[in-house]
């Protein structure tokens, strides 16, 4: 059911872009150990939020000063912005190429004249695409191990709660992954999957910005998968993991267990 | 048993026909020609006959098992060169291979042959398949279709960007595997490329059908050019069963659509200097039927 070959092709076709994202991610989570640490880090954040419009100071300060702690910035560096965007690249670039964009260059037309089944292209991309984000969050938890050891301040961390905010960071962007999976299955031209993919992702994070800036809005906040990542409050409560598991992990199965599907029965190049 | 058995094939997109109703069968050790103007539904058919298409009707078997048999999966006995071949850009010709061989059981036993007779060079499989001619390209193709000496080879316009000399040598390969008894389903709008290879072959127009005749039978049937110089004459004779296309001093061109043998019995009674009856040209045979019945 899963192709070793056609996996280890997707790695190597985009060695370059992950190995870089792996970089990018652990260096940042480093740096945020040290921005934490060895600096006067409140009175940085409170500088620097002066500098922001006041509606940016209010959509983050409020809760992210709010939890403001040693462990909660390290947990913020798996729900910054620059991560998700590195991660979501990746979560978006791999099943939309290799499906929308393989039959847009012809190159899945002759793979597909090969004895491999179309369901083990579509789960071999699909389990590709989860090792890829797999990888990006080991970066981010060895860039946080290795601040952690730089600073022996922080031996009173707590290094279960980072292994439960990566498993969380996963399952959010496998579930990205997942819904471009089944977007790229019904589309054959790669932009076009990616475009929809990303305008989804970013639809989903501007509702739940919406639903920070407006209280109003709260009854919306079930509908954003980012709804289901808030490190800071899974540093404190590690029971939300298993509802964010529930709710992330139902739209990796059915979007992934859908798109399969659709793989398996379309007309290529259709 | 037919290796391809084709009945009733019909596929539309949406409302545009893609093939209507084809029926034909391509028996074990034919090399089997497929023609048709562009648009006609050749690629259609054979991405019909790989799977990759699911046809609206119809029945298609190959080696004798339908292809919407459950777990029916032949393709480890196929080899395929679609019409455009699209390759991993930026593999090397080398890792292209090895890669795609991979996903086959067949070792790539022809591989040494192929490269050598199409004349693919180390230099040239160690190059990014972007920095390769499209003759090169092509060869590539061929060498991943037929590297593992499939059961049956399913080409779509195989010798598109190959040089003459190239041409030749890929007919030398497809008389080789005909010869081991191969099975050889040929698309193709080159006549000469047809008239050369193929036993027998099929001819489409706007997704249908229009004639499966063995090559010899195909230019029998179809009108003959005749041309006829006669001693002190311009006034064109009447022959029956043939038509006056033009003439010049004594010079009658016509094409005979009757028996032959009549318009000879007519010719007899005439004071002929000289006849030419030229071999059937496979163009006329294949304008012919590329016409639109209206036209």
């Amino acid at each position: 059911m899963i192709s070793g070959h056609y996996i280890a092709n997707i790695f190597r076709s985009h060695r370059a872009l992950l190995i870089f994202a792996f970089l990018m991610v652990g260096t940042f989570q480093v740096l945020i150990v040290a921005l934490v640490i060895g600096a006067d880090l409140l009175g940085m954040i409170e500088q620097f939020f002066r500098t922001l419009p006041p509606q940016v100071q209010y959509v983050i300060g409020e809760q992210f000063l709010a939890q403001f702690s040693v462990n909660g910035a390290v947990a913020f560096g798996y729900a910054h912005p620059l991560v998700i965007v590195m991660m979501c690249i990746v979560a978006i670039l791999l099943p939309s190429r290799h499906v929308a964009g393989e039959i847009e260059t012809g190159t899945l037309e002759l793979l597909l004249a090969l004895p491999v089944r179309r369901p083990t292209v579509a789960v071999s991309l699909w389990s590709a695409s989860g090792l890829a984000l797999l990888m990006l969050v080991v970066g981010c938890w060895a860039g946080s191990a290795v601040g952690l050891l730089l600073y022996p301040e922080t031996r009173s961390m707590p290094l279960i709660k980072l292994v439960e905010i990566g498993i969380n960071l996963w399952l959010l962007m496998a579930a990205v992954s997942s819904y471009t999976l089944l977007m790229a299955s019904y589309v054959r031209e790669g932009g076009k999957a990616t475009l929809r993919a990303s305008g989804l992702t970013l639809f989903f994070y501007f509702l739940n910005v919406a639903v920070v800036m407006s209280p109003d809005l709260r009854f919306l906040r079930l509908f954003s998968l980012f709804y289901y990542h808030y490190p800071q409050l899974l540093m404190e409560d590690g029971s939300l993991l298993i509802r964010n598991g529930f709710v992330l992990g139902a739209v990796i199965l059915l979007c992934g267990t859908l798109a399969v599907r659709q793989v398996s029965r379309r007309d290529i190049p259709g | 048993m037919p290796v391809i058995d084709v009945s009733d094939l019909t596929k539309y997109y949406g409302a545009v026909v893609g093939v209507d109703g084809v029926s034909f069968a391509v028996e074990e050790g034919e090399i089997f020609g497929f023609l048709g103007p562009n648009g006609a539904g050749k690629t259609t058919t054979i991405r019909l006959l790989i799977q990759l298409l699911h046809p609206d009707r119809g029945r298609v078997a190959v080696f004798g098992i339908p292809l919407d048999a459950p777990k029916a999966d032949l393709r480890e006995r196929i080899g395929y060169l679609p019409g455009e071949f699209n390759p991993y850009l930026t593999m090397t010709g080398a890792r292209f291979l090895a890669y795609m061989a991979r996903y086959r059981a067949r070792p790539p036993v022809l591989r040494p042959f192929l490269l050598d007779t199409l004349k693919l060079t180390e230099k040239a499989l160690k190059q990014p398949i972007k920095h390769l001619s499209h003759g090169n390209r092509q060869k590539l193709g061929i060498v991943l279709a037929l590297e593992h000496e499939p059961d049956l080879a399913i080409l779509d316009e195989p010798t598109l960007g190959l040089d003459p000399l190239m041409q030749e040598a890929f007919y030398d390969i497809l008389r080789r595997l005909h010869d081991k008894g191969k099975t050889i389903f040929l698309s193709s709008h080159v006549l000469s490329e047809v008239e050369k290879v193929c036993g027998r072959i099929a001819i489409v127009r706007g997704g249908q059908l229009v004639a499966l005749e063995s090559l010899e039978t195909l230019k029998q049937k179809r009108p003959r050019r005749l041309t006829v110089v006669l001693e002190e004459t311009d006034e064109p004779p009447v022959l029956p069963g043939a038509r006056l296309l033009s003439q010049e001093a004594g010079r009658f061109d016509y094409l005979v659509e009757g028996p032959i043998r009549t318009v000879l019995g007519a010719l007899a009674a005439l004071p002929v200097q000289d006849v030419v009856f030229p071999e059937p040209d496979l163009e006329d045979v294949f304008m012919a039927y590329y016409q639109e019945p209206s036209s």
